[in-house]
């Protein structure tokens, strides 16, 4: 497997290979190290590489915080929500797009970009309004509403991707083996397009989990969720405190992460991608 | 006992069979398709166009009588026909211009660098054999899945005056300008969220180029850059500009990344569009930043559907 | 055992015929293949058996009844795809159980169903394994034992053949008609292998353009193709124009041929005469004929491919037995046996010396002035 052309030399190669890898393994995890650093940090001055000395105080700060606790529990209660909900919402249209013939099909598919292109914070202030008159401002389903905006391209390009990627052969099959419509969704083309419906979800999620300035603008003060009171945390209280902060906030992540991995990720995101 | 027939002179003829149509109603495929694509399509409509029509009208001089909110002590243009003098009023202000100017500097550096790692890294992964490209395969999707708060955080804490980076060029002898509250940091933090979609998408438009490809230009005797200018390149274009437009929308519209890691003036759209709303009471104007930004961001739109359209895939 | 009737199918695609008003039977235990180019509409009738499309007019009958109004999935008939169309997320056991699920059947009659269907197609002890484990041929059987496995009264294939190499083809080939005959099932086979059907098929069925050009036997389609498509397109044929002249003979290019008896031609008329490589004989120079060169021999084996070139004339393809001497330059040919055809259609055969000339069926499509 020898794929020598994209430089002659083997050794030449080689080597700028590994200076590729470190230099985006330094560029990538280095300044989260640092941070998993700040996080057990107690006293930690310039110019040194390490700190002086170490401590688990502003761990045990966090979880006795009350704003921080309330944080973690609107933030794991809204993204799960909100990925259900936008399932529920774009599954069927993902399907639609697969496999229905049907007017403005495609103007549809791309017109759903438009949540993408318009500035969040232009829209938010709009939307707040509308919210406000809806009685939505300050209460859960207004911030599941408002995250929600970020997670319809992913839940329904990426899944209908994966629809698109089931032979209409192997539903046939299931017809000429006695299986009526539904029974054929249910049996086969769910289960073999369920790992890019898996992907999307989880970038659903992320979106969603990420999202911070319609959740503070629709939310705030009530709602907090951990990215929004993020903000006030960078900018009001010592490293360590913001650091601890953010590897909670990491871990749902890191843990879609290797789930993710496992589903192709590469494939079904850049299928959903490339438009139709 | 066996007889066949078949033919168009034959057919006139022919006594058909008393069944001559049991087609399924036409109408029933597309009603159900509709029916079914319209939830978000609906969502879209209720949270994206009707609030981004509301805006622009708002910012061309239609303010809602009744939101109270705009009643008070607000400097505001209202007109009962539209008008550009928010915009004009915007556009004279050399503050402004300088966001403007900040806004497409910081997306122009990092849409070209996002490309440019993107493309030597996903061209490493492609074509080079070994441990290695496993490894950067697992590390570039890491920045996807970090939350974006949390990266920019990181990246302060490492990149910013006196912080790890300094400390370690320092142990090594060297100097350092710090990046943080300029522009560079802006764009560090976009290549940084950035570059695993840009991986994703050219590596999987990289998987698409059959290997006969490049070992028959190897054959020919074609050297690796041309290989790289005259196969590789041409043929991954849709991807490349699915890149493109995606990142340019990210930066445009970016806020977190901008208000973390940027100046304090000038500011990028995102945040500038904050400001104006909230600290200097000029809904109007925010409203004119987000048109703006959404017509720059329609011009990266309409590039990728113009892209994706003509690779073949029809309707 | 089950009869197939297709009465006048029609399926257009815009203002294309995909399938022209095609009418057929299958007898019990037959196996039918239909044969044709891409696009000639074949696979588009067997899916209109199968339920997959709707035809615009027509109807299907298995054994006297109408199912042209059914579902796939109500239909008693049973597909082998092309690509076998395997659903990968289940395991061979689950692929050939499908059905026999869907239809509440207790678990032991599944298994024991599931286990006869494999052995039958060579696959005993498979059960356990996923499609992306097994080759080609084996995704075969098991799409075949799919498709027995629910006892459809009509099996339908689909190009089943044609993702496998070229020898395993023509083992498979042999496996399929030797299940399809213990089996006994009614069946139709389609392909746009010639090869492949003159060696499998009780009977053929050639389409073009949507319109079922003839249905015959093997033999019978060889020997008589009832059009010129279908001269043309099974085996070789030189193909001459020629004329009836008012002596009652046949003009076809340089040579002169008797006009069969019974012909139904009008002196003067315009035809085109088709002549079998195998049909001609070759002698030495000087001979009774027309003369000509030979300008090209190719060994075959058991038997020898020789170019004739006589001027004004497309060169012919000959083919001669390996035991005749024959010598580059001058020599004599003239044809044995030959089809006179007018407009397209066959109007006569020219039978050699000896042989009783045989009518022209009256099966055949669509003959002229009919």
């Amino acid at each position: 497997m020898a794929k020598s052309w994209f430089l002659g030399v083997p050794e030449l190669r080689r080597a700028l290979g590994v200076i590729l890898v470190l230099a985006l393994g330094l560029f990538l995890l280095l300044p989260l190290l640092t941070m998993v650093v700040w996080a057990f940090a107690d006293v930690w001055r310039y110019p040194h590489l390490l700190p002086s000395s170490y401590s688990l105080r502003w761990w045990s700060w966090v979880f006795h915080n009350g704003n921080m606790t309330k944080a973690i529990f609107w933030s794991l209660t809204t993204a799960p929500v909100v990925t259900l909900l936008s399932a529920v919402i774009c599954l069927p249209a993902a399907y639609s797009f697969s496999r229905l013939n049907f007017p403005g099909r495609r103007f549809f598919f791309i017109s759903l970009l438009a949540a993408n292109a318009f500035p969040k914070f232009g829209l938010y202030i709009s939307i707040a309004t509308l919210f406000f008159r809806l009685n939505l401002i300050n209460t859960f389903w207004g911030v599941v509403f408002i995250q929600m905006i970020n997670t319809l391209v992913v839940m329904t390009w990426i899944p209908a991707a994966g629809f698109d990627s089931v032979p209409r052969e192997l539903e046939e099959a299931g017809r000429d083996s006695g299986a009526g419509p539904f029974r054929v969704f249910w049996r086969i083309t769910l289960p073999i397009a369920m790992p890019a419906l898996i992907v999307g979800g989880i970038l659903a999620f992320l979106a969603a989990f990420d999202e911070a300035q319609g959740t503070f603008i629709v939310g705030a003060p009530r709602i907090t969720t951990m990215p929004v009171l993020m903000y006030t945390l960078v900018t009001n209280y010592p490293e360590p405190a913001s650091a601890v902060f953010s590897i909670l906030l990491a871990v749902p992540s890191l843990v879609l992460l290797l789930i993710a991995r496992r589903f192709l990720l590469a494939g079904y995101l850049a299928a959903g991608f490339k438009g139709r | 006992m066996v007889r066949e027939s078949s033919g168009h002179a034959r057919a006139v003829e022919a006594v058909k069979p008393a069944l001559t149509s049991y087609k399924p109603a036409r109408w029933r495929e597309p009603a159900l398709g509709l029916l079914l694509a319209s939830p978000p399509v609906v969502v879209v409509l209720l949270l994206i166009a009707l609030p981004a029509v509301q805006a622009a009208l708002f910012s061309l001089g239609q303010v809602p009588q009744d939101n109270a909110a705009y009643s008070t002590g607000m400097h505001l243009v209202s007109s009962p026909t539209l008008t550009l003098a928010v915009y004009r009023d915007l556009l004279s202000s050399p503050f402004f211009r300088a966001d403007i100017k900040l806004t497409a500097v910081v997306t122009v550096w990092s849409v070209v660098l996002t490309l440019l790692i993107g493309y030597v890294l996903s061209l490493y992964v492609r074509f080079a054999s070994g441990r290695l490209p496993t490894a950067v395969r697992s590390l570039y999707l890491l920045p996807m899945f970090v939350p974006v708060v949390i990266a920019s955080y990181a990246l302060i804490t490492f990149y910013v005056d006196r912080g790890q980076l300094q400390a370690l060029l320092h142990a090594a002898g060297l100097g350092y300008k710090p990046v943080i509250y300029r522009a560079t940091g802006i764009i560090i933090g976009q290549v940084w969220a950035n570059i695993p979609f840009a991986v994703l998408m050219l590596g999987s438009g990289l998987d698409g180029i059959p290997q006969e490809l490049v070992e028959a230009a190897q054959d020919v005797g074609a050297s690796p850059w041309r290989i790289l200018w005259r196969i590789v390149v041409p043929l991954n274009i849709v991807p490349a500009l699915i890149v493109l437009t995606f990142t340019f929308i990210g930066v445009v519209g970016s806020f977190t990344i901008p208000f973390l890691l940027g100046p304090n003036a000038p500011q990028m759209l995102g945040v500038a569009m904050n400001a104006y709303f909230t600290s200097y009471q000029q809904p109007q104007a925010a409203a004119a930043m987000a048109v703006m930004a959404f017509l720059a961001c329609a011009v990266a739109g309409g590039l990728y559907v113009w892209g994706t359209s003509r690779t073949g895939r029809t309707v | 055992m089950a009869r197939l009737e297709l009465r006048n199918l029609v399926k257009q695609y815009g203002a294309v015929y995909a399938v022209n008003d095609v009418s057929l039977e299958v007898g019990d235990n037959e196996l039918l293949c239909l044969l044709g180019p891409s696009g000639c509409g074949k696979t588009t009738t067997l899916r209109m058996i199968g339920g997959f499309i709707v035809p615009d007019s027509g109807d299907i009958l298995i054994d006297g009844a109408s199912i042209a109004r059914l579902p796939p999935e109500r239909r008693p008939t049973a597909m082998v795809f092309q690509r076998y169309a395997l659903w990968p997320h289940m395991n061979v056991f689950d692929n050939v159980g499908f059905g026999l699920q869907l239809r509440r059947q207790s678990k032991a009659d599944v298994a024991r169903a599931v286990k006869q269907a494999l052995d039958l197609v060579g696959l005993p002890g498979f059960d356990k394994r996923r499609p992306s484990q097994l080759s080609g041929g084996q995704q075969q059987r098991v799409a075949l034992a799919r498709a027995l496995v629910l006892e459809p009264r009509i099996l339908l294939l689909d190009e089943p053949l044609s993702n496998l190499d070229a020898q395993l083809r023509i083992r498979m080939r042999e496996e399929l008609t030797a299940i399809q005959r213990r089996v006994g099932i009614t069946s139709v086979f389609v392909t746009h292998d010639q090869e492949e059907a003159l060696s499998i098929a009780d009977r053929i069925g050639v389409m073009r353009d949507g319109v079922l050009q003839q249905v015959a036997s093997p033999t019978e389609l060889y020997a008589r193709p009832a059009t010129l498509f279908v001269a043309t397109f099974i085996g070789i044929m030189n193909v001459l124009d020629g004329r009836l002249a008012g002596d009652g003979r046949v003009t076809a290019g340089p040579f002169t041929l008797p006009a069969p008896a019974g012909a139904r031609l009008a002196s003067g008329q315009q035809l085109v005469v088709g002549i079998r490589p195998e049909d001609f004989q070759l002698t030495g120079p000087g001979g009774e004929g027309v003369q000509a060169r030979v300008t090209q021999i190719t060994d075959l084996g058991h038997y020898r491919r020789v170019t004739v070139e006589i001027p004004d004339t497309k060169p012919l393809t000959v083919f001669t037995s390996k035991l005749q001497d024959l010598p580059f330059g001058a020599a004599t040919i003239q044809p044995q046996r030959a089809l006179f055809y007018a407009d397209e259609q066959l109007a006569g055969v020219m039978e050699p010396a000896g042989t009783a000339a045989a009518p022209v069926p009256s099966t055949s499509v669509g003959a002229a002035g009919a």
